[in-house]
């Protein structure tokens, strides 16, 4: 909290209290679009997200119902439906998660069709981009600006001739569930869903008991930090700010930078603390152009929604045509990083 | 051609005169020429003006016979003597013919009698052909008049006027003084110099504006005056912000006696930094730039500060609930040199620790010092300082909002100027100035805490500078009264840091990125001709600006046409058309709408081009006596690789790259603009009307296509009266009135990308510098600007009162109520609100319009001795 224009708005707002009144927003006569996010990574599953937009106007707040009725589809190339994916119930998320069993290769292209009542079809087409050579070089706990930070040393080989490579590098702590299995007369509970009769067994003679790890669909994002000025965060921010990702357009060279995650996140805290217990996971990717068109405004919009008077506005960009959202075309490295004791 | 010019006004005017067709019958068939002049005027009562230094009265003459008119006999009477008759304004003059007049130059400076003050502006001209010229800057004028010529006028807004019987026993430099009105009278515009040599795009605005009608908490403020005309608005309420013709704050070359001025606001922009108690002389372009002037797009304003009284001491205190204001001039050798002071200042600091410890202290004060010296009748020199100041410190225990640190905020300008005036010749000025301008912006952080636990409180500073030293000079040369050549040149040295931030911080792994700094010299050279042509009728202006910018690493030049074309009408109408190229090489990325001290000047770079504006303009004028005038504007305005951000600098950082965050674009500004105003009389107002457009193109905004500009207002309405109920008691009003401001309203919102994804939030550090929260929902926005905010408009009232005077001491009381009909105006406008503070919640969106003054009264009291 360090910025003089943050300090100018709060105080005009906190100012202006007194003076302030809801105006109405005109009604709005655009049907809701259907929102698309799915990452297509080599090697793994095609996974989407489906949701509906809302359109702006009178009475709408920021809840968003899961699309659970879409038919989402993956096709080739050359539109031959590969597979239609099937809805998985998360609850956990405004948007419904369809999975499918075809494995994404690299160097192909995918068209993705979704269809939800009501809405426009969307479609999209993305190229899954070729592998990339990442060397970590090193890692080594210090200090940014003050704050603790994990710094990797990265080396991402230069594209091939003439191309170009879109890197985008984030951190994630996916959360665990700690948990207990006992079995009991030849039948496997969990203590958190049979506490009590754990409680009345455990010391029985016999009873067999582990711990259990699981690895929770949740993920907290870890902020991340770059000092190259050859990272297009440069056209969002300064480099000492944090980010949801550090992004590179890699032309001919290789890529020699270094990656900051914020280490006070590493660890969790004591039980119910700010930080959770989990695993921390660090990607470094290679994207299709429009995904990585789509992430370098989504970090603008992260960090100044634009939403007032005082602000220019900022456009998403989309790949998603007749929708909203992007389908990206991706090919990762992932480090897996266990800090906290499970 | 151009001497022959005169003679055929005369003829024109002669043709057309039927009072040399009045019937007359002479009384003899012979005589001498006074004996029929004199007949001629008993009979008819025609007055005849004549000089007798070329006419020979006495000659004896024979008429024909045949003349049965006064023309007829006037005609025969003069014939061989070179002289001939025209009729002009009910009256026959006797004039020589063009090939044997005599021209005389006369010059000199016009001075106020009381104080010896120069008078900017002030018109010369001959009463018979109308013809003269203008005092400038420095009160300087040169006109020639032939040597039938008997009289000249000068005359000048809020001045009696001065007529100066010819022949003079010597034609040497003159002095002359002119009458101030009562001060306590309307000020008025001077409607025949208009009718010589202002535009319709110029506004030299009555310096009575800034106190005559009500403004904000009694503060006189230039600019906001200024946006009275039309073509002139501000950005938001109240602000102080000029924008004019749809041009960004930026694009304003602001003059404090020719020194240029990088940030012009005081309280974010709520009062300018024009003390109105120290100016003299404002005046604006809007269009048809002289060529002097370049380095900015849309316009510039050009201000003098008052010289100071050469005779006597006088001063002046006012006191109002929020400031206090002072000023004090008078001679130190008298009718040699003279000094004016004056000084400014915020009370609202002072009102005690309580309101201090609750919100914060802040507090403002402008200086303004002149001195001038009269080295003899040729030569004279100016001294010009001037510093501003704002001063804001933010507690972290405030009650308003409370935070982590405590911030400083302490910005200045300073100018400083030393000014050398030479008449070279009656016919030639020239001014020589050397300059100094800084706007420094000095910003500080303390915590009682480091990041991380154990470590040292942080304690941060940063600077924002603008340095300025120039040296120029421009020079006039009257060929004669129907030409005149100006030009000149100058070389700026510019030191740019917009940003330099440095804390006790230990930056470890962080790479310790020296502050950004810019060393440029600008040079610019200017010619431009002034001719009137077609018995005066027809003015035309061409001129040439250059402009070059040079730094390590680039070098951009610029040639800029300009011309200016006015054909005059009978009645005191003209049409006038205009062309301009202006170039900039300097860019302000500022944050849309409010004026920061933060807004950062920064230079045209390798990869940042200077911007372009290429700038047309048609008018039409016409008077009414010297009372009212009434003019209509149309203009267009492409502007060319204007430069904008995309998002909000943070100088807490040396490591946000400003010229990563540049874009460039184009922009659209077109309208029109009505003006009427009443300048003499009980009742004095006017009236002002812009209708307009304007637009910007960037290929990474809006899909490439054009949007409306921010400051894009479809109308702008201003009404200011102010009416004399009687000497020394008048009554003002003023309504303005503004369409909404544009913005951007998403169509749809659709669940974020992370949270879509299962990543639910954030983890230590991820707040945003610009956004509090990080909502679940991303807009999607088709297009930027789509949506109109409610108009501004408000009523405010005031009056002044003279209370009378004790031994020389003068009363004055001003009172006022600002927005009488308590409007709420959008001052900020957000979807959503600016603070929620969990992310998770679930809450309806909404549009929340947060308005800055109601009804406000203000009251003042000033003493003058």
């Amino acid at each position: 909290m360090k910025y003089l224009f943050q300090i100018w708005c709060i105080f005009s707002v906190a100012a202006l209290t007194g003076c302030i009144h809801e105006l109405p927003v005109p009604p709005s006569s655009v049907k809701p679009r259907a929102v698309v996010y799915s990452e297509l990574v080599a090697g793994k599953k095609a996974e989407m997200r489906v949701g509906k937009s809302k359109p702006v106007g009178p009475d709408i707040n920021n809840d968003f119902a899961p699309v659970t009725n879409a038919v989402a589809q993956l096709l080739s190339a050359d539109s031959q439906l590969l597979e239609q994916l099937h809805y998985v119930k998360d609850t956990s998320s405004n948007m419904a998660f369809y999975r499918g069993n075809t494995r994404i290769d690299a160097n192909k292209s995918y068209i993705v069709q979704v269809k939800v009542p009501d809405t426009k079809d969307v479609v999209a087409k993305t190229s899954i981009p070729p592998p990339i050579k990442v060397e970590l070089l090193d890692t080594l706990r210090t200090t940014l600006n003050g704050r603790s930070v994990l710094r990797f040393h990265f080396n991402v080989q230069a594209p091939p001739a003439n191309g170009r490579q879109f890197i985008v590098m984030e951190a994630l702590k996916q959360l665990i569930q700690l948990d207990t299995i006992f079995i009991y007369r030849n039948t496997r509970y969990r203590v958190r869903d049979k506490r009590a009769l754990y409680e009345q067994v455990k010391n029985e003679p016999g009873l067999v008991s582990f711990k259990d790890t699981l690895y929770l669909n949740s993920y907290l994002r870890i902020p991340v930090y770059t000092q190259d000025e050859n990272a297009d965060n440069n056209q969002v921010g300064g480099l000492n700010e944090n980010y949801n990702s550090i992004l590179f357009t890699q032309r001919v060279k290789a890529l020699d930078t270094r990656l900051y995650l914020n280490a006070t996140a590493l660890t969790a805290t004591t039980p119910g603390g700010e930080i959770p217990i989990g695993r921390v996971l660090v990607n470094v990717k290679s994207v299709t152009p429009e995904y990585y068109d789509f992430l370098l405004t989504y970090e603008k919009v992260r960090r100044n929604p634009g939403l007032n008077s005082l602000i220019q506005a900022i456009q998403i960009r989309s790949n998603a045509y007749g929708g909203l959202g992007v389908i990206g075309g991706c090919n990762q490295v992932a480090y897996y990083l266990y800090y906290d004791q499970l | 051609m151009l001497v022959l010019a005169p003679a055929a006004v005369l003829r024109a005017q002669s043709k057309e005169a039927p009072i040399l067709q009045q019937s007359y019958t002479p009384p003899a068939r012979e005589g001498s020429i006074l004996f029929f002049i004199q007949d001629i005027q008993r009979q008819t009562g025609i007055s005849i003006s004549y000089s007798s230094s070329f006419l020979h009265l006495n000659k004896k003459v024979q008429l024909t016979g045949s003349e049965h008119n006064t023309g007829q006999v006037l005609n025969t009477i003069l014939q061989g003597t070179g002289i001939q008759a025209a009729a002009i304004n009910g009256k026959i003059f006797l004039l020589r013919e063009s090939s044997q007049t005599q021209y005389y130059t006369i010059s000199g400076f016009i001075k106020e009698e009381n104080s010896k003050e120069v008078i900017i502006g002030a018109s010369v001209y001959d009463p018979v052909t109308r013809r003269g010229a203008v005092s400038n800057a420095y009160g300087f004028f040169s006109v020639q008049v032939p040597d039938s010529c008997t009289s000249i006028i000068f005359s000048h807004v809020g001045y009696e006027t001065y007529m100066l019987q010819l022949p003079l026993s010597e034609y040497r430099q003159m002095e002359v003084y002119m009458q101030p009105r009562n001060p306590l009278q309307t000020v008025v515009v001077n409607g025949e110099q208009d009718s010589v040599t202002l535009q319709a795009g110029f506004i030299r605005m009555p310096i009575g504006y800034v106190s005559n009608f009500p403004a904000l908490l009694g503060e006189k403020d230039v600019l906001k005056s200024l946006q009275l005309y039309p073509g002139a608005s501000s950005s938001l309420e109240s602000s102080s912000n000029l924008l004019v013709r749809g041009g960004n704050a930026d694009q304003n070359l602001y003059l404090l006696d020719g020194v240029p001025l990088y940030h012009t606001g005081h309280l974010f922009g709520l009062f300018s930094v024009f003390n109105g108690d120290a100016v003299k002389d404002v005046s604006l372009y809007k269009d048809a730039f002289p060529s002097r002037y370049g380095g900015r797009l849309s316009s510039v304003v050009d201000i003098r500060t008052r010289d100071g009284n050469m005779k006597e001491w006088h001063g002046k205190a006012t006191l109002s609930p929020v400031s206090l204001s002072t000023e004090l001039e008078g001679p130190l050798v008298k009718d040699k040199s003279a000094m004016f002071l004056s000084f400014r200042r915020s009370l609202v600091d002072a009102y005690g620790g309580q309101v201090t410890h609750q919100y914060g202290k802040y507090a403002l004060y402008d200086l303004n010092f002149k001195l001038n010296q009269l080295i003899d009748n040729k030569n004279r020199i100016y001294l010009s300082f001037y510093k501003g100041q704002d001063n804001m410190t933010i507690p972290r225990d405030n009650s308003v909002f409370p935070l982590l640190d405590d911030y400083k905020f302490a910005w200045s300008n300073i100018t400083a100027a030393l000014k050398w005036t030479r008449v070279i010749s009656p016919k030639v000025f020239t001014n020589t100035t050397a300059t100094y301008s800084r706007f420094y912006n000095l910003f500080s952080q303390r915590s009682d805490f480091g990041p991380l636990s154990g470590q040292p409180a942080i304690n941060g500073k940063g600077v924002s500078r603008v340095r300025d030293v120039a040296l120029h000079n421009e020079t006039e040369y009257t060929i004669s009264n129907i030409q005149k050549l100006s030009f000149g040149g100058g070389y700026t040295y510019h030191n740019f840091a917009p940003t330099a931030y440095s804390s006790n911080l230990d930056g470890g792994d962080a790479i310790q990125r020296p502050a950004p700094k810019y060393y440029m010299s600008e040079f610019s050279l200017y010619g431009e001709d002034e001719l009137r042509l077609f018995d005066d009728r027809l003015t035309l202006r061409p001129g040439l600006h250059f402009g070059a910018l040079a730094q390590s690493g680039s070098f951009y030049s610029s040639l800029q046409p300009r011309l200016m074309i006015r054909w005059d009408f009978p009645k005191q109408q003209y049409v006038q058309a205009s062309f301009a190229h202006m170039t900039q090489f300097i860019h302000q990325l500022t944050t849309p709408v409010i004026n920061l001290p933060t807004d950062l000047w920064v230079p045209s770079t390798e990869n940042i081009k200077p911007e372009n504006a290429f700038s047309y303009s048609l008018s039409y004028q016409k008077q009414w006596g010297t009372s009212w005038r009434f003019n209509v504007n149309l203009y267009y305005k492409l502007l060319k690789d204007i430069v904008t951000t995309n998002t909000v600098l943070n100088i807490f950082d040396n490591s946000d790259l400003w010229e990563k965050k540049v874009i460039s674009g184009n922009g659209y500004n077109y309208g029109s603009e009505l003006l009427l105003e009443k300048n003499m009389g009980r009742l004095t107002g006017i009236f002002g009307y812009t209708l307009s457009w304007a637009w910007r193109e960037f290929r990474s905004f809006n899909a490439g296509k054009m949007y409306p500009f921010k400051e894009d207002r479809r109308h702008n309405l201003s009404l200011a009266l102010k009416y004399r109920m009687k000497p020394g008691w008048s009554i003002s009003a003023s309504w303005k009135f503004s369409s909404g401001a544009p913005f951007t309203l998403p169509a749809q919102i659709f669940p974020d990308y992370d949270w879509g994804r299962n990543i639910n939030g954030k983890l230590d550090g991820r707040a945003s510098p610009f956004a509090y929260t990080q909502l679940n929902y991303l807009p999607f926005i088709t297009r930027l600007n789509n949506f109109r905010l409610n108009p501004v408009h408000h009523l405010d009232l005031g009056t002044t009162i003279y209370l009378g005077s004790t031994r020389s001491i003068r009363h004055t009381l001003t009172a006022g109520v600002y927005n009488v009909y308590s409007r709420s105006n959008p001052f900020i406008v957000s979807y959503d609100q600016f603070v929620t503070s969990l992310d998770s919640e679930i809450y309806p969106l909404q549009l929340y319009q947060y308005s800055l003054f109601r009804t406000l009264p203000y009251i003042s009291y000033t003493l003058k001795f």
